[in-house]
This record gives structure tokens, C-alpha cells and sequence, in this order.
């Protein structure tokens, strides 16, 4: 493997073992807003033992993220020198006031939250909860503002003179509208992966008559906040398909294995075999109209297909060498007025000319066929992109049915009546994780060769470092992560069996109880 | 009668019978003092005992935590393992004709 792919490997391996965490955290966080809400309005203790029990497991979750956060920032500066150079002056920005305004204040309020119930009021400590519950939010808003302008680099341009991406609208960037269906798409996902969580966690305690009281409340909370973000997972992933249609066209295409433009509006695929050779799908299932309208919102709007969308990024590579060269000639005369002028006229396509340089180093003189490669190159693995997307779909809709059923149960006080339905709500336990990790696969696996969509390939963002440095850092990853993963999982598992009565020290107070002396 | 206990700072304080205020103290190595005290002099000595132990454990916490990463920026991080990465670099990696 080459430093390009070990980069990758290396990034992609601590990203998604960092987003094992994340959607855990955002998705408890509100719930432990929502139990505390109901303590402070009803004054029963046992919403208390409940907002303790769940923040306990919380917190374990929570170190872990933040231990598993941290070295993605440091692969910035070590991996990605190339990058963070070339589109720091954006990509910076959202990732600095996450870790200083959003991360520095999740932090102060996750001390306050575990140390402060016999320090504050009620009412003072449920706004420390809330407050934490919405800095874990903002802490994904940021990160997710910098993630959506490596999908869609809005409100930024290119200066030759200091070879980066500058801001040129900030307001642009922070209301970029990929980032903003980017982030309610995936806090809904979190808050999916926490119901999820609190469903399967009270199964197993309703399934074993332990601790009833305290199950069947949280599988409510559970049950009605899951459903209505298991909603809100399709409509917003509905949005943030629109918003890729926009602008990832290539994305939108290989997701759906559409290898050929078709008249407007394009039909979906539900079931197919993309075969790469033939560049064609087998045994195709397909809904009329479907996919037009959910990348397009008309019906007489062409989604393109792969072939189209490789010509223009032939087209595309063409205009770039313009560019390209008028930046070779300026780089050498300064005060080539110009050259500066051509280079404007082309820069957008800039980003494709780069695009040669994994297949010559003098980008000017390409041939047909090299230009034909680079444009073939655009292409993202199409099986990969089919399936990740048709798993995440197929495993939204599941959660939907699965919360329908249990607030349906809740609302008729029968949650403990069905144990087939106790066993499924257990089961499930892993399967949000598995779609929101697919999730991040098709976004980010779907943006390749680009690091910065139309602006960097990803091999030109990698740092000129010996691949035995990232090797190891890789491997020291693995072995470190793996530890942290069996240490994460035996403290979660210690305190689910140890209960909510072995964690907080005291027996749940159960309300309606009978007094034994009457 | 036992009064209670507190586990402080990794050091057990056993309250000793209520009526004769016999304070037993018992470090992680063992009991070791054995002696009558008024219920006042009992939380000063638990307060000044835990405090240098308190200080020492943070110090020694401090100390390790700034070796760690004082190994680690020598080690991964120096100036001689950062890679250069300013405009004439970054040109001559995008423009260079010799990658």
C-alpha cells in the first residue's frame, strides 16, 4: 500500500471508530434531558435514578469519543500537511470553534451534570443537562459544517498567490446547505442510535423482570423519541439527497448504479447486481419516477448517469489544463495580468486538471487517453456505494416499523406483554450502529477521488511522509483502539448487569409503591 | 457502636464507638494510629491528612501527564518529524513536473 492509501486506510479506520461513539452520545444526551424534565415536573424520584442510571452509561460512552476524537485532528497536521495547507483557511475555522466554543463547553457541563445533583437545584442542574445535551449538538453542527464544505466547497475561492482556498463569505460557509442537511440528518441518527440504546437495554431488563419500573418508563421516552427521529432520519436523508443531487451528481449516480441518463423523471432502484464490467445492472427492481423526484423535486429534471457525467468530467479536465497552465505561468511572472485572467476565467475546473497528476506529472501535456482515465477515476466504487445505501435505507424503515410497534405497546400499557417483541427490541441493539456507519461510508467513500469535491483529489492532500510512519501510527491505532473498544464494552456490560440499583448504590425508588406496614 | 466510615482518597477513616471517640485510622498499609480524639479534632486531622496525599497524587498525575507528552512531541511531533507544508511547497507539490 501506498502513503495515499495507508492515509486513507488510517483515516477511515479511526473515523469510523470514532462515530461508534458519537451517535450515542447526542442521541443519550437529549433523552437524559427528556428524563430529568419529566423529574423536575413531576417530582418522582425514580425519573431521577433514571436520568442517573442512563448518564452513568453515558459517560462511559462519552470518554471513549472524546479519547477516539482526538487523533483525527492530529492526522491533519500529519497525514494531510497537503490539505490542511490548501483549504485550511476554511476547514480550519468550523474545526476550531468546534473544539474550542462547542467541545470546551460539552465538557464543562458533562462535569457539572455528574457532579453537581446535590449541588444545584433542580432546576439549575436540568438546565446543566440541556446545556449539555445542545453543546453535544453543536459540537456536530461545527464538525459537520467543515465536513459538508469538503462535499460542497461554497463561499470560498482560490488564490494563486498563497496557493489555498480562501473564505470569501463566511456566512456561505456556515449556512452551506449540504452542511446544514448533513447535520440534522445525522443528530437524527444519533438520536435513533440513543432510543435504540434505552429500547434494547430495557428489553433485556423486562425480559428478565428486573427492574420493571424503571424499563418500562424508558422504553416509552424511548419509544416516542425514537419514532419521531426514525421519521425524521428519512425526511432530512430524503433532503440531504437532494442537496447531493445538486451539486455530487457522480455520488447521486453511483449510489444508484445508474450507468445511463434516463428521460426525466428517473426511476429508483430498489434491487440490482451492479456489474462493473459490463457497466451495467442485472435483475433490476425498479419504482417509476421515484428517483427524479427525490434528486430533483420535478419531474421533468434529468438525473445524469455515470457515462454522461464521466464526458463532462472529460470536459471538465480539458478546461482545467487551461487553468492549469495559466497557474504554471503566473507562479513564474507574477505580474502576468493575463495569465491571472485566464486563470480566472477557468479556476472552477482547476480541481479536475489535478486530477491528471496521478497519471503524469506535467498535467499540460496529457494525452486522450490519459485525459479519459482521470475522467474514469471520478467514478467511486459503485457496489460499495449500492449496497451501503440500500442497507441504510432498508435498516431506517425497520426502525420506524420497530418504534411504531413500541410506542403502539407503550400507549397501551402492554410493553412487557410480548417477549417476541422484547427479544427483537434486544437484537437490534447493533443495528443503528451498522446503518450509521454505512451512512458515513456512502458519504464519504461517494466523494472519492475527491477530498474537496471538484477542488483536491484526495492523493494530492497527503502528506510527503515515509508510509512506514503512517504503518505503524496504523497499526498503533488498531492495537489502541481495540483495547479502548474491550475496555468500553466491558464497563457498559458490567453496569447494564449491575443494573440501575448496583450503579446508583440505592434501590429505585418505585412510585405507587404499597407501604408493608399497611 | 460504630458511628460510619468514609473512604477518603483511598484511605479508610473507621469512626470509632460513639462514647469514648476512638478514631481508628487505616491507611492502604494497614491500621496505624489508635488514639482518643474529640469529633472536631477528627475531621481536622481527616481534612489535613487527605490534603498532602490529595497534592502529591495531582502533582505525581501532573508530572507523568507532562513527560508523556513531552515523549510523544519529541518522539512524532518535533519540528524534524513536521512536514513542510507553506506556499512554495505546497506549489511545488500541485505544479511540480518531477512527482
Amino acid at each position: 500500500m501506498d502513503i495515499v492509501e495507508l492515509s486513507r486506510l488510517q483515516f477511515a479506520v479511526t473515523a469510523l471508530y470514532h462515530f461508534l461513539f458519537v451517535p450515542l452520545t447526542l442521541g443519550l444526551s437529549i433523552l437524559l434531558g427528556i428524563m430529568e424534565t419529566v423529574y423536575v415536573m413531576t417530582g418522582r424520584e425514580i425519573w431521577r435514578d433514571m436520568t442517573k442510571f442512563w448518564g452513568a452509561l453515558f459517560g462511559i460512552n462519552f470518554a471513549m469519543g472524546v479519547a477516539t476524537g482526538i487523533t483525527m485532528e492530529f492526522q491533519f497536521g500529519t497525514n494531510w500537511a497537503y490539505y490542511s495547507h490548501y483549504v485550511g483557511d476554511v476547514f480550519g475555522a468550523p474545526l476550531a470553534i468546534e473544539g474550542l466554543m462547542a467541545f470546551f463547553l460539552e465538557a464543562t457541563f458533562v462535569g457539572l451534570f455528574f457532579f453537581a445533583w446535590n449541588k444545584l437545584s433542580k432546576i439549575s442542574h436540568l438546565v446543566v443537562t440541556w446545556a449539555l445535551a445542545i453543546a453535544t449538538n453543536l459540537s456536530a453542527l461545527w464538525i459537520l459544517i467543515a465536513n459538508g464544505w469538503m462535499q460542497f466547497p461554497a463561499g470560498a475561492r482560490f488564490n494563486a498567490d498563497t496557493m489555498r482556498m480562501e473564505v470569501s463569505d463566511f456566512m456561505e460557509v456556515l449556512f452551506n446547505p449540504v452542511a446544514q442537511a448533513k447535520f440534522v440528518h445525522t443528530v437524527s441518527a444519533g438520536y435513533v442510535v440513543g432510543s435504540v440504546f434505552v429500547l434494547a437495554i430495557s428489553a433485556y431488563y423486562l425480559l428478565r423482570g428486573r427492574h420493571v419500573e424503571l424499563a418500562k418508563r424508558s422504553m416509552t421516552v424511548a419509544a416516542s423519541f425514537g419514532l419521531a427521529s426514525a421519521l425524521s432520519v428519512v425526511v432530512l436523508g430524503d433532503e440531504s439527497g437532494y442537496t447531493a443531487g445538486l451539486n455530487q451528481k457522480m455520488k447521486i449516480a453511483a449510489v444508484e448504479a445508474m450507468w445511463n441518463t434516463e428521460p426525466a423523471p428517473a426511476s429508483f432502484t430498489i434491487f440490482g447486481i451492479p456489474d462493473l464490467k459490463t457497466r451495467t445492472t442485472h435483475y433490476e427492481v425498479k419504482v417509476p419516477w421515484a428517483l427524479g423526484l427525490i434528486a430533483t423535486r420535478s419531474s421533468d429534471k434529468v438525473v445524469y448517469g455515470i457515462d454522461d457525467l464521466v464526458d463532462l468530467a472529460k470536459a471538465r479536465i480539458k478546461n482545467g489544463m487551461i487553468a492549469y497552465g495559466a497557474l504554471t505561468k503566473l507562479k513564474a511572472d507574477r505580474g502576468n495580468e493575463a495569465m491571472r485572467e485566464e486563470l480566472d476565467t477557468h479556476v472552477a475546473d482547476l480541481g479536475y486538471a489535478l486530477l491528471l497528476k496521478r497519471f503524469r506529472p506535467d498535467v499540460q501535456n496529457a494525452t486522450p487517453a490519459q485525459i479519459d482515465a482521470a475522467a474514469a477515476s471520478t467514478i467511486p466504487d459503485v457496489p460499495v456505494l449500492f449496497w451501503s445505501f440500500r442497507f441504510m435505507v432498508g435498516l431506517g424503515f425497520y426502525f420506524i416499523a420497530l418504534f411504531a410497534l413500541a410506542f403502539w405497546l407503550s400507549a397501551k400499557r402492554r410493553l412487557d406483554a410480548y417477549p417476541l417483541f422484547l427479544k427483537f427490541a434486544f437484537w437490534t441493539l447493533p443495528l443503528p450502529w451498522i446503518a450509521a456507519e454505512l451512512g458515513w461510508i456512502v458519504a464519504e467513500y461517494g466523494r472519492q477521488p475527491w477530498v474537496i469535491e471538484g477542488v483536491l483529489p484526495t492523493a494530492l492532500g497527503v502528506s510527503s511522509t515515509a508510509p512506514g510512519n503512517v504503518l505503524f501510527s496504523l497499526i498503533g491505532f488498531a492495537l489502541f483502539y481495540s483495547t479502548l473498544l474491550v475496555a468500553d464494552v466491558y464497563l457498559l456490560v458490567k453496569y447494564i448487569r449491575l443494573g440501575p440499583d448496583g450503579t446508583l448504590g440505592h434501590t429505585v425508588a418505585v412510585p405507587f409503591a404499597r407501604n408493608p406496614a399497611e | 457502636m460504630w458511628e460510619g466510615n468514609a473512604n477518603v482518597a483511598g484511605r479508610i477513616v473507621v469512626l470509632g464507638a460513639r462514647d469514648s471517640r476512638v478514631n481508628y485510622f487505616c491507611s492502604r498499609f494497614g491500621r496505624r494510629k489508635l488514639e482518643r480524639t474529640t469529633l472536631g479534632e477528627e475531621k481536622r486531622k481527616m481534612t489535613s491528612a487527605r490534603r498532602p496525599l490529595l497534592w502529591r497524587e495531582i502533582t505525581i498525575l501532573l508530572a507523568v501527564k507532562v513527560a508523556a507528552l513531552t515523549c510523544l512531541y519529541l518522539l512524532f511531533f518535533g519540528p524534524s518529524h513536521r512536514p513542510l507544508a507553506d506556499t512554495s511547497a505546497v506549489s511545488a507539490h500541485v505544479l511540480s513536473t518531477d512527482r
